[in-house]
């Protein structure tokens, strides 16, 4: 049916109207442009600790620039990546610009960073971060972003449940697989009722960085050396992997849990011990505080401690206002704010000596880690970390087979080996 | 300008934003799409990036086991889930037009699963399908079906099977849907002259309701395949593709390339090749349908 001409024609006047209306409504919109934007993407917002803090820092921010205002935008962690890639190639970075271990050296070596040597010399930041911090945020010799906070680990324990049970507190590997078998309680039924340990342990790739690689990297070893070669069939790997296998088929490790289940599964009182970071501390606090009295933190039963990193700060390239962009990122990094930060987070700071007495006397536990953020070893495969995700995968699909079936141990470890040099060999060298 | 002249330039304009909208938001894409799939676009590579490879990344699908597995899980995927909720919805269509007492309340009950958000539905079947706290193992054990809690989503073939659970759960309710409709489109007269001749059932459904169903079929089919061989979201949620790449279909393998390892120009490859394998397919079924008199 074709619309008259006339009937387009009488409909114009109001159109015209919409328009004048639309205009006069639109003052708060055009109001809020006037200010200079900075777009904030975190998997953070809404996280208490991290979410406060950064509201802080922002605040502080703003009452020192009153043209300016953040614009926070959540982004689940599994998708921050993807959401990234698409800004940064539709041309449109974030001002204020986060990373996780997982995506930065990608992101660093894809160009899409500022190079921040020169402005790093200007503050006292190379002089004052953990070393290892320093050493993950350096590419090809290039120092890209500054560490907010590192994730060193620890052995949480239920100590009503060791009671029960006569365990003592695992200090060997051996005893630790012991302790999460005597640990482990079946119904009549043969239902398992409470797990020995609880674990990340799925058929993905959490099942290596949120599982297996922090008994290797304990163990002294690592999916590669510190040439960056890989080392899948070393002693180190081979024996985590059984370990793994031995607690799956003992019911001490409930199968097919991702890295937030098994930290749930502790604090609901359904595992008797989990590696893990300080974070947990809080989610126990908030979720189950009736355990809090239980809990006993120990160090990882294995000859080395581990830390590594976790999440920081950098410049996009290509954005609209780096020069506000880099001053944030030294409020939010300067020594008040750091101590800030592990006030309200709960977690180690990238800044050395930033645990203050207030967090301590609030969260004792930030000792211990801050001591193992210190002297633990990483766990990022050193060489690969800008194919970590191929890493993972390979992994995960390498060792399921033999960890949730019953392939042969050393056929998986052979292939695996093989798909990590493939990944190694297409690996981009250095500038 | 005339009247027929003014008449036309606002038609144009008037279709402007939709064709703007079309091109901006389908054939661009496509076309980047295409185009990343003849380059080296790898993110942790800047110095080989937008390099013409030619087809240099098809050659590589070719002899890629990876790709030739996501292929074959992706067709026994599509092949599975479309048939059996076809044969489902149709069965349950069938009942349901018998316009027996509830009948109408359980169509609405059996149409839930479709109306659920695939990123919902994929996270509660998740949960049920836990090994350690899983609903299906605790009431499998309960009744005695099983001794030991099934590991669903850690083995290489249970995984499959719950992945295919939860697809023709999701769509056979669509097809139960669009063959009612079918059905209740069919005049009863037809039906009273089958009965007039003699006919039982059998010959009500071979003569008359199957022929009538025709058309449906083909949207049911059509439809429902295309879903199948594009599901990405529940799987992903369910398996992320494994274990072992077991349940690692095109769609996934697309994604993990591309955001997971940053290879754009590889994973650009693997979506042509879905692209070019689902108008291919959907234009066989038409022309089949056509060739055997459907219309």
């Amino acid at each position: 049916m074709k619309v008259p001409f006339r009937t387009i024609r009488s409909l114009l006047p109001v159109l015209g109207v919409v328009f004048v209306v639309t205009c006069l409504i639109a003052p708060p919109f055009a109001t809020a442009g006037q200010k200079i934007v900075l777009d904030f993407p975190s998997w953070q917002w809404g996280q208490p600790g991290y979410d406060d803090f950064f509201k802080e820092v922002m605040a502080a921010f703003v009452k020192a620039h009153p043209d300016v205002e953040f614009r926070p935008i959540p982004i689940p962690i599994e998708k921050y990546a993807d959401q990234l890639i698409v800004r940064f190639s539709s041309g449109n970075p974030p001002e204020i610009m986060q990373w996780s271990l997982f995506d930065y050296h990608t992101f660093a070596k894809a160009g899409w960073l500022v190079p921040l040597d020169e402005k790093l010399r200007a503050t006292d930041i190379l002089k004052t971060w953990n070393k290892s911090f320093l050493n993950f945020t350096n590419v090809d010799g290039v120092q890209y972003g500054v560490m907010l906070s590192g994730s060193s680990q620890m052995l949480f324990t239920n100590q009503a449940m060791f009671k029960k049970a006569g365990v003592s507190i695992p200090k060997t590997p051996e005893e630790l697989v012991e302790a999460a078998k005597k640990l482990t309680v079946r119904d009549a039924s043969g239902r398992v009722t409470q797990y020995g340990l609880s674990m990340t342990s799925v058929a993905a790739p959490e099942l290596w960085s949120y599982g297996l690689a922090r008994w290797v990297t304990g163990l002294g070893g690592g999916i590669t050396n510190e040439k960056g070669i890989p080392t899948a069939t070393s002693p180190e790997v081979r024996r985590s992997v059984q370990m793994m296998k031995d607690l799956l088929q003992a019911g001490a490790i409930p199968p097919g849990l991702g890295r937030i289940p098994s930290r749930q599964a502790f604090w609901e009182g359904k595992g008797a011990m989990l590696i893990e970071g300080p974070w947990v501390m809080e989610s126990i606090k908030s979720q189950n505080p009736s355990l809090l009295p239980s809990v006993q933190l120990a160090p990882v039963p294995f000859p080395h401690q581990i830390a590594d990193a976790s999440n920081g700060l950098a410049l996009a390239k290509g954005q609209k206002h780096p020069d506000l962009a880099w001053e944030f990122l030294v409020m939010a990094t300067s020594p008040q704010w750091m101590q800030r930060y592990g006030e309200l987070t709960g977690v180690i700071p990238g800044r050395n000596d930033s645990i203050s007495t207030k967090a301590l006397a609030e969260k004792p536990w930030l000792k211990a880690f801050g001591q193992v953020a210190v002297t633990g070893r990483p766990q990022t495969p050193a060489g690969m970390e800008a194919a970590q995700n191929q890493v993972y995968k390979a992994i995960a699909d390498r060792l399921s087979p033999y960890l949730f079936e019953n392939e042969n141990l050393d056929t998986a470890l052979a292939a695996l080996q093989k798909d990590l040099e493939g990944i190694a060999k297409a690996m981009p060298k250095g500038k | 300008m005339t009247l027929r002249q003014r008449r036309r330039f606002l038609e144009v304009l008037c279709l402007a934003p939709a064709v703007l909208f079309t091109l901006a938001l389908v054939a661009f894409p496509l076309g980047w799409m295409i185009g990343l799939s003849f380059q080296e676009y790898h993110l942790a590579r800047p110095f080989t990036r937008g390099a013409f490879v030619g087809l240099g990344h098809y050659v590589r699908l070719a002899t890629d086991d990876y790709f030739l597995n996501a292929l074959r899980v992706t067709v026994a995927y599509t092949v599975g889930v479309t048939a059996v909720a076809f044969g489902l919805g149709l069965v349950v269509a069938l009942t349901v037009n018998l316009r027996l007492p509830g009948l109408a309340w359980a169509k609405t009950l059996l149409s839930i699963p479709w109306a659920l958000p695939s990123a919902i539905a994929a996270i509660v079947w998740l949960l049920l399908f836990q090994s350690s706290f899983g609903v299906i193992n605790y009431l499998l054990q309960a009744v005695g079906l099983v001794n030991h809690p099934i590991e669903w989503l850690l083995r290489r073939d249970t995984s499959v099977l719950a992945i295919m659970v939860v697809g023709i759960w999701k769509v056979f309710p669509f097809n139960m849907l669009v063959l009612l409709a079918g059905l209740q489109a069919i005049p009863a007269e037809l039906y009273e002259a089958v009965a007039v001749d003699g006919g039982g059932r059998t010959s009500q459904f071979r003569f008359i309701t199957w022929p009538a169903l025709k058309y449906v079929t083909t949207v049911a089919l059509l439809l429902t395949g295309v879903r199948a061989f594009r599901e990405f979201e529940q799987i992903y949620i369910l398996t992320g593709g494994g274990p072992a790449r077991s349940t690692e279909t095109l769609g996934v393998q697309a994604y993990v390339y591309a955001f997971k390892f940053f290879d754009f120009g590889y994973g650009s490859a693997i979506g042509v090749v879905m692209l070019v394998i689902s108008l291919a397919s959907a234009y066989l079924l038409v022309w089949a349908m056509r060739a055997g008199e459907f219309y």
